[in-house]
This record gives structure tokens, sequence and C-alpha cells, in this order.
């Protein structure tokens, strides 16, 4: 399993395959290879058009947006439009970026300590009813929010934190992501027991194994949980809408949808403008965290 | 180890994972659970609207006014779309911590007063609230059960908005005041003759559940029974209504059904588009709908049945409503009464709103007749003097959402060629049965 | 014996079957690590699991104490055309979109997979969406791109094609929900790049060399070794379709048309509980969801040991 585990992640961050790999594509037809680099491209730029004419389309007026499928901004750049948009609803839209950052950070805190803690006693520790439990943390991963959410709502709204960001991050405290769970388990099975035991020997409770060998090693799985906690919540919507119904409380998900139907003319300029903002963030940790994103995803994907 | 994480530094970010959440607890918005008023002195209130943007300015300034004249009163707005606002008020109002005064639809007013969210404000009425003014129909609209749960804040009817100059130039002639359905429909298939496949007679109002009304009342029978558990109208008239428009869109007297389902605000109604030169609304929507074309709107009333009964109304569909949890309802009430009888509130409010409710504002108004505001004012006093109109329907029942949406739901499986008149009737009244016996 | 078996001895169970009190201590540090989780489970999870089951049989409409009905939500379920039109929907959206979409991540991932020199910067094009799909922004570029007037239409006049509005037509408006999804396989491409990888390429050396042709290699190979990975995919993105709610909500203003037809079941729930008062029939409804879901996941998982092929 360990082995497994570790050519999985070595090989899926982009070490290329073994010399005789090389040699076989040497041997192709280099026209072949030209082709299937450029039918490749051409899908990749399909892929990524529809992002790219937006992030154009914010910087058109809106007859130009309806009018241009290209890349070309047709004119000057509306810059204005970015302005519009910022101050386009009740508050400034910063006022809703630090929303969506309060509640990631409070999130990816929440899965970070839960979920190493549940994590290390499903992968090290013995105890009784530990397969039934893992057995139904790993069945939460299934379950559809729909069937919680509505006596989710109620007791959150008993205890008066509808309107707070609270639901949205408490449970993340209470190891509720069990896929993440699920992710740092797996990876904890592949440090090897002798580094616990040696902590063992020199006298480390469990508390002391826990913090000095385990989570140290643990930072591939740590960052992955980080990352994908913040693309998730920053994305997240069905949760944001139903609990944060005060304006003041809007996270960019919420925010930007009540942009889109608040009546009146839909400015195209200044939604897309605002689309494009609360986009950047996710795209900059992609950036800085993919090497982390893929390895997460396939120490998972692996058996 | 020398990078390990000691106990000290877990402990530490646990506390201020804690913080974030108590910080983000706390600092999101004073309603998390402390609700509105609070034993300092000054009292809030939270105020919350639907409407479109000329509501929101408008709005804004007579709270500005309230709060100039009420220093102790913290006042905190909400508004948002029409569609969006419902289902918001429904889990603010489930989470006990519903707006202290809203503005509440006809729509919707039987199901939240039935359900005991609204306050009783029939204690209020000829002392901190004064209706006096008020047209008989306006001053009992929010009656219900006999308590007063809503104060009704504007008078609106049915209307047809006009685009004339469109008319003209597909060399039609311009319709009869006095038109029926039938020469309505004669009408509207010219202009589509004229328009050639780009423009029609008219907006498709086969999924209006509200303008199928008084198409129901102009053939004498009311929509709802009087205890509103079931439909008083007959499936055939169903039937027949949605085979008038089914008739109009093969004719090409409407435009066809993605037109139709392509309209999902003012901005994209096939009027402002210029697909056709007459819809159907309320007539305060002029105030929208003219910002946005660049010819006028003229206004007429909509079509009658020949030999048949008025079916057209004057009445209070948009109310002032207080949340039965508010900790705060004479004030509540006191900023109702602002709203509906103070001077430079009633100006500051024009008509964004609706006509105005009683005959003072109309006169404080002393509207232009040949403004948008001016003319939805003289035409729903006209309309209320015709022979079109007749007493107002009483108050529709629980359910009536549903029964809007699924109305309207139908209709598009019809023009979509999902379902046909007959089928579509029999679904619907079946379908109506259930909801309205819930 | 080393230190580390005397360690090993000191922690077997001592006969009798008693726990030592070593595995006592062990036991109580695992149940201090596990407090929030257990917490969290019967609070946020099992807890609620069991009261949304209760009100299931009730009716509920939040503002009132919920009263007792029966198995009147689930009856109603049964004639509830609606309910109907929107479990057709949601399973067609499942049944045509997953397929598609791990399809196109398969061929994407073997194509790839063959040493493409910049390898890390195609892979980031293609996740690229999946990372950014199922955001609202994104949920609102599809509605202006599908519209009537949106930039799909103006490419395809650029062509001289003339093509109805996609997201006002029932017949087609789930198809952009469709193609939403698809956009998104950069997601299960990923995995299986990485399960690609693990396969040794000395099987392909060797079925080469016998004379096997690439497609032979396809079957016989690539699919038998990718299949645990296939199926993780398979089962995931199964379970993520069928709660998908935003891009429906976004794309169709939160109407579920024109027409019901991108009526997800979600969709319909939100509207039952949180627009209509029914949160007792929202309940059964997130019941039915269960179990279908449930349901799904074991049918995958018998299927599985039919082509699921696994080497240890």
């Amino acid at each position: 399993m360990t082995t497994d585990t570790q050519t999985l992640v070595e090989h899926a961050s982009g070490i290329s395959g073994s010399p005789r790999r090389g040699r076989r594509t040497r041997r192709r037809h280099p026209f072949r290879i030209g082709a299937k680099h450029l039918i490749i491209i051409a899908i990749g730029i399909v892929m990524i058009y529809p992002l790219l004419w937006m992030l154009v389309s914010s910087l058109r007026t809106n007859d130009n947006i309806f009018s241009m499928a290209g890349l070309l901004i047709g004119g000057s750049p509306k810059f204005s439009n970015y302005a519009d948009g910022w101050n386009g609803l009740e508050f400034q839209f910063g006022h809703y970026l630090a929303n969506s950052a309060i509640i990631a950070i409070g999130c990816i805190l929440g899965n970070l300590i839960s979920c190493s803690m549940a994590a290390y006693a499903f992968a090290r520790l013995r105890f009784r009813l530990r397969r039934l439990m893992f057995a139904l943390m790993l069945m939460t991963i299934m379950l559809p929010i729909h069937v919680v959410i509505v006596p989710q709502y109620i007791i959150f709204s008993q205890l008066g934190w509808v309107n707070t960001f609270l639901p949205l991050i408490v449970p993340k405290f209470l190891a509720t992501d069990a896929f993440f769970v699920f992710l740092m388990v797996q990876f904890i099975r592949g440090i090897p027991r002798e580094l616990d035991e040696a902590a063992r020997l020199d006298g480390c409770g469990y508390f002391k194994t826990f913090f000095r060998v385990i989570l140290p090693l643990m930072v591939p799985a740590l960052a992955t949980t980080a990352i994908f906690t913040f693309i998730w919540t920053w994305n997240d919507f069905f949760s944001q809408l139903i609990y944060l119904t005060a304006p003041s409380t809007f996270s960019v998900s919420v925010a930007l949808r009540s942009f889109v139907d608040a009546s009146g003319v839909t400015s195209w300029g200044p939604l897309f403008a605002m689309s494009v903002v609360s986009l950047i963030p996710v795209f900059l940790v992609f950036l800085v965290g993919q090497r982390f994103l893929v390895k997460g995803i396939a120490t998972t994907g692996g058996k | 180890m020398t990078n390990s994480i000691s106990r000290r530094q877990f402990v530490g970010w646990s506390i201020a994972g804690a913080g974030i959440a108590t910080l983000a607890g706390c600092s999101a918005t004073g309603k998390g659970g402390s609700g509105s008023g609070s034993g300092s002195g000054t009292s809030s209130l939270d105020v919350s609207w639907y409407g479109g943007d000329p509501v929101h300015a408008a709005m804004k300034k007579v709270l500005a006014l309230y709060g100039a004249k009420h220093a102790g009163v913290k006042i905190s707005e909400q508004h948002s779309a029409f569609a969006d606002y419902w289902d918001k008020l429904a889990t603010e109002t489930a989470a006990r911590d519903a707006p202290d005064v809203m503005r509440m639809s006809m729509t919707y007013f039987t199901d939240y007063a039935e359900r005991g969210a609204l306050f009783d404000l029939t204690d209020f009425v000829g002392k901190s609230i004064d209706t006096s003014g008020m047209s008989t129909g306006v001053a009992k609209s929010g009656i219900l059960h006999g308590k007063q749960y809503g104060i009704g804040q504007s008078s609106i009817a049915n209307a047809i908005f006009i685009n004339n100059e469109l008319v003209d130039s597909l060399g039609v002639a311009k319709p009869d005041e006095n038109w029926t359905w039938s020469s309505f429909a004669d009408w509207s298939k010219s202009v589509g003759e004229a328009g050639g496949g780009k423009v029609f007679g008219s907006g498709d109002m086969g999924g209006h559940f509200e303008i199928f009304e008084p198409f129901a009342r102009q053939h004498g029978t009311e929509l709802f029974t009087s205890g509103g558990k079931s439909l008083a109208v007959s499936r055939d008239l169903i039937e027949e209504w949605w085979s008038y428009w089914a008739d109009m869109r093969k004719a090409k007297a409407v435009p066809p059904a993605s037109e139709t389902a392509s309209e999902t605000g003012f901005d994209t109604s096939a009027v402002v588009k210029g697909v056709v030169p007459v819809t159907f609304g309320w007539v305060q929507q002029i105030q929208f709908l003219q910002p946005l074309m660049k010819q006028t709107l003229d206004l007429m009333v909509p079509p009658t049945v020949a030999g048949g009964k008025p079916g057209y109304y004057v009445d209070s569909q948009d109310m002032w409503s207080v949340a039965s949890t508010s900790k705060n309802p004479d004030k509540a009430a006191d900023l109702i009464d602002f709203m509906i009888n103070d001077d430079a509130a009633i100006k500051a409010l024009g008509v964004v709103l609706g006509v105005p409710p009683s005959k003072h504002a109309t006169d404080v108004l002393a509207l232009d007749p040949s403004t948008d505001a001016g003319k939805a004012v003289k035409y729903a006093q006209d309309l209320s003097t015709s022979d079109k109109a007749s007493t107002p329907p009483a108050p529709w029942p629980k359910g009536y959402s549903q029964l809007s949406t699924l109305f309207t739901k139908t209709a598009q499986d019809i023009s979509f060629g999902k379902s046909n008149p007959a089928q579509g009737a029999t679904d619907f009244y079946g379908q109506a049965k259930q909801v309205l016996s819930q | 014996m080393s230190a580390i078996g005397e360690l090993r001895n000191l922690d077997k169970l001592k006969p009798g079957g008693k726990l030592t009190a070593a595995r006592k201590k062990e036991e109580r540090a695992a149940y201090v690590f596990l407090l929030p989780w257990i917490v969290g489970f019967i609070g946020i999870t099992a807890g609620p699991m069991l009261v949304s089951l209760y009100l299931s049989f009730t009716d509920y409409n939040l503002l009132q104490i919920p009263k007792w009905i029966g198995i009147d939500n689930f009856v109603r379920m049964l004639g509830d055309a609606r309910l109907h039109d929107s479990l057709r929907v949601t399973f067609t959206y499942v049944l045509v979109s997953v397929p598609i979409q791990l399809a196109a991540a398969l061929a994407l991932a073997i194509a790839l997979n063959r040493g493409l020199r910049a390898l890390s910067f195609y892979r980031s094009i293609y996740y690229l969406p999946s990372l950014l799909g199922t955001s609202v922004a994104v949920a609102v570029l599809w509605r202006q791109m599908f519209g009537s007037d949106g930039l799909v239409n103006k490419v395809l006049e650029a062509v001289g094609i003339h093509a109805p509005a996609w997201i006002s037509d029932p017949s087609t408006a789930l198809g952009t929900l469709v193609i939403l999804n698809v956009w998104t396989f950069g997601a299960p491409m990923v995995i299986f790049l990485a399960g690609l990888r693990q396969i040794p390429a000395m099987y392909y050396e060797a079925a080469s060399v016998d004379g096997a042709g690439r497609w032979y290699q396809f079957r016989k190979i690539t699919m038998p070794l990718l299949s645990p990975i296939i199926f993780f995919n398979l089962v995931l993105q199964i379970i993520h379709a069928f709660q998908a709610f935003t891009q429906a909500f976004v794309v169709s203003g939160g109407t579920g048309g024109p027409s019901d037809s991108t009526m997800f079941f979600t969709l319909y729930l939100y509207q039952m509980g949180f627009g209509n008062f029914q949160m007792g029939y929202a309940s059964s409804m997130a019941w039915l969801l269960l179990i279908i879901v449930g349901a799904f996941t074991a049918v995958n998982f018998f299927a599985s040991r039919f082509w699921v092929f696994y080497d240890d």
C-alpha cells in the first residue's frame, strides 16, 4: 500500500515516464505528434474560451457584449464596468469578498484541525467500533446535504445563528467533511508505523506522536485540504443561499446571483466584471497550490 | 523533529479558529441572535420591500425622511426583486427573524397571515395608523377573517401598455378603446401580418393568472369560492382561455413560445425589445417600462367580453405588514402611518408603489397627467368609475402563489407543444384542487 | 527480541480477551481525537437525519408545530406530476452528462499520457473549468452564452447557422446544463491520468511485441487496470450529479423553467421547502433522493464485481 501510494504521488506530480517510453515516442511519426498537439490545443482553447470571453466582455459595453463573439474588446476597455459592478449592489463588492474570505478561512481552520484529529484516530489508533465508525464516516460522503438541511436549518434558527456565518463554519470544526478525513487517513497510512513506534519508545504519548510525528509529515495532505476547502467554500452556493439572507451577510456567490436578478436592466458588463473579480481568488489559489491539488486528487483516486 | 507543531501551537490555532468563528457570528450583522430592538434607548426597525430600482430609490428617500424626524430609531433596509423576495422572507420568517415592516403582496398575504406570521394591526388602525382617507377598497384589502394584517399602500389595476408609434410605423390603425377579446384578437393578427414575423400584435398572456382573473369575472364567475378552498371558475373556461392564446400563437398575433419564455425581467420584455407594441400589466409598471424605451407608452383598458360582466377592478394588492415576531410593533405601525399619510413621504414615493391609496395623496402629488405617474393615476381613477370595473375580488387564498406558478407552467407546456388546452385545463384543475385543499 | 517487538508484545491482548491497560489508554486517546467528529456526526449528521425522517411524516410550515400526517407526503409524491417531471429531468441529466463527461476525461487522459511535453500546462487548462464550474459566476456566464443573443448563437451565426434560444426552449435548456457538466471533465481527468501512470509500461511493451494493436491494448490492458479508478469516478460523479443545484438555479432564474425543463430534483425540493413553507414534503423528497442515490451507489458496487479488476 505504502509503495503504491508513493508511486502514485510521484507519477502524478508530472515526472515523465520511464526512459523506455521516451524511446517509443521518438519512433513515432512527427506529423502525428504535431496533429495530436494541435487537437489537444484546440480542445483546450474551446474549453477555456468561455472564460476568456467573459474576461474580455467585462471590459466591453453592453452592446458589444451582445454583438461580438470574438476576443477583441471592440473599442477602448470600459474599466468603468468594474467600478459600476463594485458599487452596483447595496454594499461595495469588497464587502462580499471579505464575507466569503471570513467564511473560507474559518472553514479551512476547522477542517484542518478536526479532520486531522479524526484521521489520526482512524488511521493509527485501535478502539472498539473503529470499523463501524469508519464505515459510517465514509457513508456520509455520499449523503446529499438536502436530507439534513431542513433540520439543520431548524436547529440553527433556534440557536439564532441564521444570518451569521456560524452555520457554515461550525460544522467544519466537527469534522463533517468526511472527504478530507478520508484523504488524510489514506495519507497517514503511507507514513511508516516505525516512526510512531520510535516516538513511543522515546516516551511520547499519543498526543505528542500526533503533533511531533504525524502532523509534520502530513503537510501535503493538510495543504490539499486547505486548498480544496477554500475552493469549495468560495464556490458554495446552496448553504450560503439558505443561511445568509440579510444583504450585509451575503457571500460572493449570493451577492453575484442577486446581481443577476435584481430587476431592471441586466447590465452584463458590470456583472461579468464582478464575476471575474469573484473568480480571481480561486484562480490564484489554484496557481499556487497546483502541485498539491494533483497530488491530493491522485492519493484519493488510488486504492 | 525540528519542524513539529507543538501542542502550544496547535492550541493556539484552535483558539484562533474559535476566535474567527465568534467574529463571524458577531460581525456579520446585528440581527444574529439579538433580534431587533434593544434596551438602550435606540430602537431599530428592519424594513424590507420588493420592486424595481425606482422603488428602491424612492423607499430610501422616504426612510431617510422618517429617520430625520425620529432620531431614536435606527432603520436597516432590505430589498430585492419580487421573485427573490419571497424565498428570503420565508426563510427569515422561519428563523423568527422577519423584518419589522415588510411589503406584502396579495399573492402571499393569506399564506403568511393564516400561518400566524403577521401582526394583527386591527388595534392600531384609527389610532397610530390613520386609514380614514383611503378609498374603501384599499382600506379593506388587508382584512382577513375580520382582522387587519396589512395596510393597503396603493391601488393598482390591470392595464394595457401600447406603443402607438410602433403601431403607426406598421401602418395599422390604432385599436378601439372598447375592444372585446375577439376584436383584440383581430387587431393583433393584423399587426402580426404587417410585422412579417418580426413584430407581433401583443405579448402572450396565456400564462398570466392575474389576467385570467378578469376574464373569468367577465364570464360571470370569480376565480375562487368564498372560503378560498376551491376553484369557482370552471375547467371549460380555463380551456377556452388557453385555446384563445393558442389560436393567437398560430395566427402570429403573439410571439412564439421561446420568445415569450425568454422574458425574464422588464428589460427583456417583448414590448421593450420592440417585438410587440402591446402588453398587459399592472398600471404602475409603466414607470418601470417607459425608461427602458425610446418610444412613448400609452395606457388602455384591456379587452372586455361582448355582452359580459365587468371584470376589471381597482384594489390594493400591495400592503405594509408587520411581522408577528416584531419587537417594535408600535414603532413599525408609526412608520407605516408615516409612509401613507405624511405629505413629504407621499411626494417621495410618487407612484412607484402604485397609485396612491387616498384622495389626499393624489391631491398632494398633483401630478401632470402627461407624465408616466400622472397617466397611471388618471387611468386608475377613470377605471374605477367606468362600467368595465366592479367590486374587487376577495383576498387571494393560501396557495395562490403556487397556483400562479402552476398556471404559468401549464401554459408554457401548451405553448411548447407538450400539452394542449384541453389536457392542460384538466391537469391544472386537478392540481389546483390539491393545492387549495391543503 | 528488538525493542519494537517487545512493544508489540505488550500490546497484545491478555488471555481472556480483555483489554490491557495499554489498550484502554489507546482507546481513551482515540475518543479524545474523535470527539469533534462524534459531536459532528450526532449533532450535524445523524441527529438531523432522524429529525428529517420524522418531519417527512408531518405537515410542517416552519411557523407552526409539525402536524403528524403519516404517509400522506409519500402518497402525495406518487401523484405529484411536477415531482415526476423533476425526477425525469434529473435522471436525464445524470445518465447523459456523466458518461459523456467520463468518456471525455478518459479520452483526454489517454491522449495526454503519452509523454507529451508541457503536460502540466495542458492539465491545468483542462482542470480550470472544473475548478470554476460550480460557481455562480460560471452559471451566470452560461446563461448569457446560451441565451437568444448569446455568445454561442453569435458564433453559430458567424458560420451561417441560425440557432434557437437554447435556454428559453424546453427541449434544449437541459442540454445547456449537460454541456456545463461535461465541460468540467478536468477533475476526473486528472484522476484518470494518475491512474494511467500507474500502469506499468511493460504491459504495453509486451503486447506490442505480440502484435497487439492500440485498440486491443486499450481494451485488454488499459480498461481492466484502470477499472477501479473508473469505478471511483463513476460513483462520485453520479452522486455529485444527483445533487446539482447551483447551475439550474442560476440559469433558470430559480424557476426550473422553461416548462420545468431544468427543474432539478434539488431545485423542486428547495422551492417546496424554502419557498412554499412545505418543509414536511421537502423532507420526504430529501429521503427519496437519499434512497435513489443509495440505490445507484449500491447497484454500482454490486455491478463492480463484474467489471472492476483489482490486482491485489
